[in-house]
């Protein structure tokens, strides 16, 4: 990149890559000092997309902010008090949230380059204007894959492609004798998730090739079933808390946490303890 | 060699010498979405090495994951129809076809034909910069889950839809309509489970400039909380299954090209005789501020109510071709289209059909060593009838408002005298407007005589907006008429969007610069209360208010159009203008198509078109 043809990056505090459930957690304890990036045109995909309803929704969540989410789901019958949860409209909800607080967004936006500066760190990033550029005094990379330093060596512990199924007649889930395959009830009639592990490495090539190979050659019980949408994220499980990249660069994966809210809760926890304090004292 | 990059909306080359890149590609296609998918796949079962860069994780694009599987016009024939006869044959068992091929499997499908081709294919890559000597591209760097890669290719092929690589590259672009840059509204397309099958359902949205990267992250927020998608409260009818992850933009910016394809060309008859495939649907604009757009479009849409009518565009290679360019083509809806032609020249099998064109002609480019520009049209449409992809006895004009099948419902321009004023005569009076329009001078004195018959309504009415699509004053005095009886009565040219006959009278006595009819229109600018809507079209005319917005952007146009010709006008004209649409109270807008609750404002527009003409007239 031609620095003189780039113009004065503006400075944010604390630079998030990725709009998870995390990442809004930060961004929403915090908006006047953070900048999110997502680079796709959803928001919580590491759940919503991924068809990933979680667990341990017995857990109970620490920040207001997380509450008020749990509340909020539950007030719009996407999410019951037993756990079960109808995932897709938890994406307006999120959008929704983000036009409320305001928060500092772009979306379809890549990190192409991560250089040391005076005050932190120039990133250079791409979306539909182009190249450009923004200095940050911290990163927070909260993708499950740790995609603003595609050098890094993330260790994923699973990968899965799930897919949302529908029954006409939804009977009490089915048994399945394969150990790589797992049904999960959403919470409406017929909604059930089927969850397909993969290699740890497999890309979207070979993880679609066995999900259809499965789904074409299905068990009986599942004759009646059909495939209504393959999921747009894969759920990868990853270890919880922060990983240091570099010095105050951070990865602080979503995917990690047992379902949506904890990650949420996460990230707001993140911000109460104080990890972003590097970034405002960088400025 | 220069890199060529876009840096903060503008174009940038900076010089980096001689280059020598690690991979080499015969062919690049980015994007493969609709047209790009098949682009690949088509080039390397060519023989050519070739690589897709795709920024989401699937093929097929608007097609598969954004959720538009059925096929809405296009014509049919062509490579992709292999395809589809694949995927039939499985789709019956454990999926649901969405009235094209199911989404989830032509992902799969279109996957795995193009691993069988040979093709590699970088999933989440997006392209961030163009290698150029002079004006021939070279090769490609692009980010990816790996970081910035780079490779060399004898052929791009810029299936992106908005033209991202040829304008990253610097080749020449148009976008949006001449009065404000507007392109067509995209949706936000929900997927869904409807009576236990999975299918779609969308609104338009808005607009979105999709070169405009804050613009794109606030049409994504809005349109995603908007009441199609965010509600107090989710019952489980209609199960959402998910927002597709990619925006439904219709329209983004094209290329200019060695040949550009143009409704105004296509109006006159100059139209290649060199066709690659035939585009065919109708004007399909989604656009209700239809004022605003060119004369063209409203000759077309306003005057003779033929949204509807099906035709067939031919497509020629020069359109794929950005002008003086070589080693790049364009393919899908982004190719040398104007704004109002690029509405026809977009559905998916069109797109599809596209893709393989720019396969076929990259494909002789290489193996014959010649320019894309210098391919002969015996050297390729050859390849490209036996697909079935150009099949030039397809039908050119269909009446989609008929019963019955699409094969019986052909229609040609009418010649004959009387069967002109029979059409004239009756409900559906457009096809004969415009065969009036093509007749000229041979029908006028007929037309004219026409107009002399009030007691046969329907033909003294209509006579005269033919009359008047020919520049015959002798039209006024009817045009005029409808105007002050506020004359409501909609025609059924066309199954949709067809105009009431006041608002063809008005825009009609617009292109006069009818100084008369000043006060009139005026009045009606004025008189919002006496608009009650009784439009039997509810898509095109939800309500009061959006019947008043039609009424008043082609009152506003038209005045605005009169002061043009009549400078002592002007500044009457304007004072009453800025009196309405100065006001702090000043609101108006229209529905957008498919939703009674979502609006789309036009005040602001509206104010901006009246102070530039204030500046324009001299008058600030």
């Amino acid at each position: 990149m031609n620095n003189e043809t780039m113009r004065e990056p503006d400075f944010v505090p604390v630079f998030i890559y990725g709009a998870t459930f995390a990442g809004l957690g930060i961004a929403i304890a915090n908006p006047n000092e953070t900048f999110l990036a997502e680079p796709t045109s959803l928001v919580g995909s590491e759940f919503i997309a991924s068809f990933n309803p979680g667990e341990s929704w017995e857990k109970p969540l620490i920040s207001e902010a997380a509450i008020d989410l749990q509340n909020d789901l539950i007030r719009r019958n996407v999410l019951s008090e037993n756990g079960h949860v109808h995932l897709p409209p938890i994406a307006p909800v999120l959008l929704q949230l983000i036009r409320t607080k305001n928060l500092n967004i772009k979306m379809m936006t890549k990190i192409v380059d991560v250089q040391p500066s005076p005050k932190g760190y120039e990133i250079t990033f791409y979306n539909s204007s182009g190249l450009q550029k923004i200095e940050a005094g911290a990163i927070v990379d909260t993708t499950a894959t740790c995609a603003s330093s595609p050098a890094q060596q993330v260790p994923i512990q699973y990968r899965k492609v799930n897919a949302m199924l529908h029954c006409a007649d939804p009977q009490k889930l089915p048994k399945l004798e394969d150990e790589s395959v797992e049904l999960v009830a959403g919470l409406f009639p017929g909604e059930v998730i089927l969850k397909l592990d993969v290699d740890e490495n497999d890309g979207w090539i070979e993880a679609r090739q066995k999900l259809h190979e499965y789904w074409l050659h299905r068990p009986k019980v599942l004759s009646s079933w059909i495939l209504a949408a393959v999921a747009d994220s894969f759920e990868i499980g990853v270890l919880t808390g922060s990983h240091q990249v570099a010095n105050s660069w951070t990865w602080f994966p979503s995917a990690a946490y047992s379902n949506l809210l904890h990650a949420f809760d996460a990230g707001q926890l993140l911000v109460k303890v104080g990890e972003t304090n590097a970034a405002i004292a960088a400025r | 060699m220069q890199l060529s990059q876009r840096v903060n909306s503008a174009v940038q080359q900076v010089e980096v010498g001689d280059i020598s890149f690690a991979d080499e590609y015969d062919v690049i296609v980015v994007g493969l979405g609709t047209a790009g998918a098949i682009a690949a796949i088509a080039a390397a079962q060519r023989g050519c090495k070739v690589l897709g860069l795709e920024s989401l994780h699937c093929m097929g694009g608007t097609h598969t994951t954004g959720a538009i599987q059925n096929y809405y016009f296009g014509s049919k024939g062509g490579f992709y129809e292999t395809l589809d006869a694949q995927i039939r044959e499985v789709e019956h068992d454990g999926y649901t076809a969405w009235g094209g091929t199911n989404g989830e499997l032509k992902k799969y499908f279109l996957e795995q034909n193009a691993l069988q081709a040979g093709v590699a294919i970088n999933y989440e890559s997006t392209v961030i910069g163009v290698y150029r000597d002079g004006k021939t591209i070279k090769g490609l760097r692009w980010i990816s889950p790996d970081g910035v890669q780079e490779a060399a290719s004898k052929v791009v092929i810029d299936c992106t839809g908005n033209a991202e690589v040829c304008i990253m590259a610097g080749c020449e672009v148009r976008q949006g309509r001449a009065i404000d840059g507007q392109g067509q509204p995209f949706s936000n397309v929900i997927e869904l489970i409807v009576k236990d099958r999975a299918t779609k359902y969308y609104t338009d949205s808005g607009y979105v400039n999709p070169a405009d990267g804050d613009d794109v992250s606030r049409a994504i927020i809005e349109s995603a909380t908007s009441p199609n998608h965010f509600k107090d409260y989710y019952d489980g009818e209609n199960r959402m299954l998910r927002l597709t992850p990619l925006l439904g933009v219709r329209e983004g910016a094209f290329i200019v090209g060695e040949d550009d394809v143009t409704f105004p060309k296509f109006q006159m008859g100059n139209v290649t005789r060199e066709p690659m495939f035939f585009a065919y649907s109708n004007l399909d604009n989604h656009s209700k501020d239809v004022a605003f757009e060119s004369e063209a479009q409203q000759d077309w849409i306003v005057a003779a109510s033929l949204w509807g009518l099906n035709f067939s565009v031919p497509i020629p290679l020069g359109a794929l071709i950005p002008k003086d360019f070589d080693g790049i083509l364009a393919a899908g809806r982004c190719i040398a289209l104007d704004h109002d032609i690029a509405s026809c020249v977009r559905m998916n099998r069109d797109a599809q059909k596209c893709g393989e064109v720019a396969a076929a002609a990259a494909a002789i480019a290489i193996t014959q060593n010649t320019p894309l520009s210098q391919i002969e049209y015996e050297a390729i449409a050859p390849q490209l009838r036996e697909t079935g992809c150009l099949n030039e006895n397809a039908a050119h004009f269909v009446d989609t408002s008929l019963p019955g099948l699409e094969d019986s419902k052909s229609v040609a321009w009418l010649t004959d005298e009387n069967d002109i004023r029979e059409a004239l005569s009756g409900d559906k009076p457009g096809i004969a407007i415009w065969s009036s329009k093509r007749l000229g001078t041979a029908i006028n004195a007929k037309l004219k005589d026409w107009i002399t018959k009030p007691e046969e309504e329907k033909l003294y009415k209509n006579s005269a907006i033919a009359l008047a699509l020919q520049n015959d004053v002798a039209a006024l005095p009817v045009l005029r008429e409808m105007i002050r009886n506020r004359d409501s009565y909609v025609p059924l040219t066309s199954r949709r969007y067809n105009q009431a006959h006041g608002h063809s009278a008005i825009y009609l006595v617009g292109k006069f610069a009818d100084r008369v009819i000043v006060p009139d229109l005026i009045g009606l600018l004025n008189d919002r209360g006496a608009f009650k809507n009784c439009h039997a079209d509810a898509e095109f005319v939800s309500d009061d208010d959006d019947l008043y917005c039609q009424t008043f952007t082609l009152s506003l146009m038209a005045l605005l159009r009169i002061g043009d010709k009549h400078a002592d006008l002007r500044k009457s004209i304007l004072c009453e203008l800025k009196n309405i649409v100065y006001k702090n109270n000043f609101e108006l807008s229209v529905t957008l198509k498919g939703s009674k609750v979502i609006r789309h404002s036009l005040a602001e527009k509206i104010q901006g078109i009246v102070s530039g003409k204030e500046r324009e007239w001299k008058l600030s």
